[in-house]
């Protein structure tokens, strides 16, 4: 069997793991995480890789390590990953994990950052354009980082619509510092 | 001093300001899986383009330019063009929508940029007209016309045997320090006072030797109709990938608008072009160093399949555009350094069979005096030939031909007296004519002055003058030329044919000055 394959075989199980406990998005959320913490950190992403440390160790430092934090589920098929020597296919598998449930549930998943909290009535009217502008369903997952300052950055699709204050701020910078005169030929 | 005032400071930025419009913009952002090695793997960019201009955004708010090349199916290969250890995996990484592209108008004659046009000697920020691509696509069949005129290198082995036409592309080859780049920058030292714009691209080389050639330029006043594009061997490679098509793009410019800035015409000439690449050699070991990096597959000597491409669409926007189109043109001069004389190495193969000739230097003739070190023997020009002016070809023809002979004969030399009268005369002639075409840095001379000398040689006035003295002789005779006999010059320059009175009136002046130059020994 190719590695993709079995990335893809993981990659349902996992789905129907999560299905069966109701944990479909929080698994989503863990995947990114691991692979964010994973591709992050050289010393973390160096010890899963060593061909000299026992397969054992590296169950020990992914439970150790994401025990707490993940849905039983996710920890159960990430360590099976890394154990069999599959760390690199950590992304592919949440990749395919998300494809897998957006075609299952024919949901897309929108990531809506914002500021400040959302209310009703907006989350409502957000939902509503961004499933009409992709012509399918969504289900938003909210984020509030204040270090936008203000407005909203969505993030759906493997595209990102920026309308934060900082993005438009730093627009300004680049306008100020890179103004010439003349245009384009 | 005037007066700042705050409300004029406010003014300024309130007119910079308005013209800024905010808009939300919708763009692909992919995240870093992996960077080393002055390359990034990136997540998540399904649209990004062949080529195209990637920001990468680190953590502390910096930004770095990349330039994808790797399109795969979950991932993008990206070159990082900056400070690679500011980037770190999980960054993000957006498209531009932009093809890699440098600015490009009048305002960067003189100056000195890095392969993406941002100054690099301190004299401020250059007001670019536009911005072209850096790769472009070169013109077609239709859009040429054969190359007709000459560009004049001021060196008289190359104008006279190695001829190179406006919109040729004409290699420089030869082992290191053997004087590739002198006959570089000799020719854009000739070029003063024609109307060829300069385009000299120093790929992979020391900063002191791109100094010294600036400094070269500078003190000859061929700053002003010259753009330096340097990738020093301290830059990254994916800078000194780019820069001889960024050199390349920022001559086109003037190739395909005309001095107005508009696009050329019939009545709106282009302008020629002559782009230098110091040295291509070095080009392909970045782009070899990129690809193995990139995980393409290495071929032979490790480059990358591509190797040859890289090089031939490089050399083919080197043009002469019809009469429509402007008549402008883009002389390219490619140079390639070899190992120990070795031309059948992959690169030196590559680039001979794309160029329309190329110019041998040797470094054993460089030892022996010969300078330039150009071995005439093995050195072409393939369409040169219709871009001599009619004065020159008449008098080169038998150049050639003498000095074919002697190469033929010169292994008898060491019997000296033993051989016959006609073998005798064959290898006097010979060396003379060597020795005529020995000439000093940075002396270019002017067509006439040079049909003049060759005229001289090539007649047999140099025959009984010793081998030592012969370039004496011409300079002197140069000189007394140009102070008695102006009309002579004129005439070569003005009717480019040497008419049968012209012939007689040089042949006098000379028989002239080697009678003076006789008694004066």
């Amino acid at each position: 069997m190719r590695t993709s394959e079995t990335v893809e075989t993981l990659a349902r199980v996992l789905f129907e793991l999560a299905t069966l406990a109701d944990v479909v998005d929080r698994v989503d959320e863990d995947l990114a995480s691991v692979v964010k913490a994973v591709r992050g950190h050289v010393e973390l992403h160096q010890a899963l890789t060593d061909t000299s440390l026992p397969a054992e160790k590296k169950r020990d430092i992914m439970r150790e390590l994401f025990g707490p934090v993940v849905a039983p589920e996710t920890l159960a098929i990430v360590t099976l990953m890394v154990e069999r020597g599959l760390v690199n296919s950590l992304g592919d598998l949440a990749r395919l994990y998300r494809e897998t449930a957006e075609t299952e549930r024919g949901v897309v998943v929108a990531e809506v950052t914002t500021a400040i909290e959302l209310d009703d009535a907006l989350r409502e009217r957000l939902s509503h354009q961004i499933a009409a502008a992709l012509g399918r369903p969504i289900t938003l997952r909210e984020k509030v980082d204040e270090s936008i300052l203000g407005g909203i950055r969505v993030n759906v699709a493997g595209r990102v619509f920026d309308g934060t204050v900082t993005s438009q701020l730093e627009g300004v910078r680049q306008a100020l510092t890179t103004a010439r005169q003349g245009g384009e030929a | 001093m005037a007066d700042i005032t705050a409300s004029a400071i406010s003014e300024v930025l309130r007119q910079q300001l308005e013209s800024y419009q905010a808009s939300a913009d919708v763009r692909e952002v992919g995240t870093v899986i992996q960077i080393g090695d002055g390359i990034a793997r990136v997540e998540g960019l399904k649209g990004a383009m062949a080529g195209e201009l990637l920001e990468f955004a680190g953590a502390g708010g910096e930004t770095v330019y990349g330039m994808a090349l790797n399109l795969d199916i979950n991932e993008v290969g990206a070159v990082l063009m900056g400070e690679t250890s500011l980037i770190k995996e999980n960054d993000a990484v957006r498209t531009t929508g932009r093809i890699v592209e440098v600015p490009s108008g009048p305002a960067l004659l003189g100056r000195i940029v890095d392969p993406l046009g941002q100054p690099l000697d301190g004299r401020g920020p250059i007001a670019a007209e536009g911005y072209r691509p850096v790769e472009f696509r070169a013109p077609g069949v239709i859009e040429r016309k054969g190359v007709h005129e000459p560009i004049q290198t001021g060196i008289m082995a190359i104008d006279a045997m190695i001829p190179i036409g406006r919109g040729q592309r004409e290699l420089i080859i030869g082992d290191r320090q053997t004087g590739k780049t002198a006959v570089a920058v000799d020719t854009i030292i000739n070029q003063k006072g024609t109307d060829v714009i300069c385009v000299y691209v120093a790929i992979g080389q020391k900063a002191s030797t791109v100094a010294a050639v600036v400094e070269t330029l500078d003190a000859y006043g061929a700053m002003e109709y010259t753009i330096i594009v340097a990738a020093n061997a301290s830059d990254p490679a994916p800078l000194q990938y780019l820069a001889p098509m960024g050199g390349c793009a920022m001559g086109e410019y003037f190739m395909y608008n005309g001095a107005d800035g508009k696009l050329a015409s019939r009545d709106n000439p282009g302008r020629h072009v002559l782009c230098i690449y110091d040295d291509l050699s070095k080009q392909a070991v970045a782009y070899r160093q990129m690809s193995l990096t990139l995980r393409r597959p290495p071929g032979r000597e490790a480059y990358p399949g591509d190797v040859f491409y890289l090089h031939s669409r490089l050399l083919e926007r080197a043009v002469k555009m019809n009469d429509e189109l402007g008549a402008g043109s883009l002389t390219a001069l490619p140079v390639i350094e070899t190992q120990a004389g070795d031309v059948s190495a992959y690169i030196p193969t590559n680039v001979i069979s794309i160029t329309d000739g190329q110019i041998f230097l040797q470094s054993d003739l460089f030892f022996q005096g010969v300078r330039p070190a150009i071995n005439v023997g093995i050195s072409v020009s393939r369409v040169g030939g219709n871009a001599q002016i009619k004065a020159m070809k008449q008098v080169a023809g038998s150049l050639r031909l003498d000095l074919a002979n002697y190469r033929s004969l010169a292994a008898f030399a060491q019997f000296g007296s033993d051989l016959d009268k006609a073998t005798q005369a064959t290898l006097a002639r010979g060396a003379r004519l060597v020795e005529l075409l020995k000439q000093g840095r940075y002396a270019p001379y002017p067509v006439e002055q040079q049909v003049m000398a060759i005229f001289a040689g090539t007649k047999g006035y140099l025959d009984d003058v010793p081998v030592e003295a012969v370039v004496g002789f011409r300079d002197e005779l140069l000189a007394f030329l140009e102070g008695g006999h102006p009309e002579i010059g004129r005439a070569i320059a003005g009717e480019e044919k040497l008419s049968d009175e012209t012939a007689e009136a040089l042949a006098r002046a000379v028989e002239e000055f080697k009678a003076g130059f006789e008694a004066a020994e």
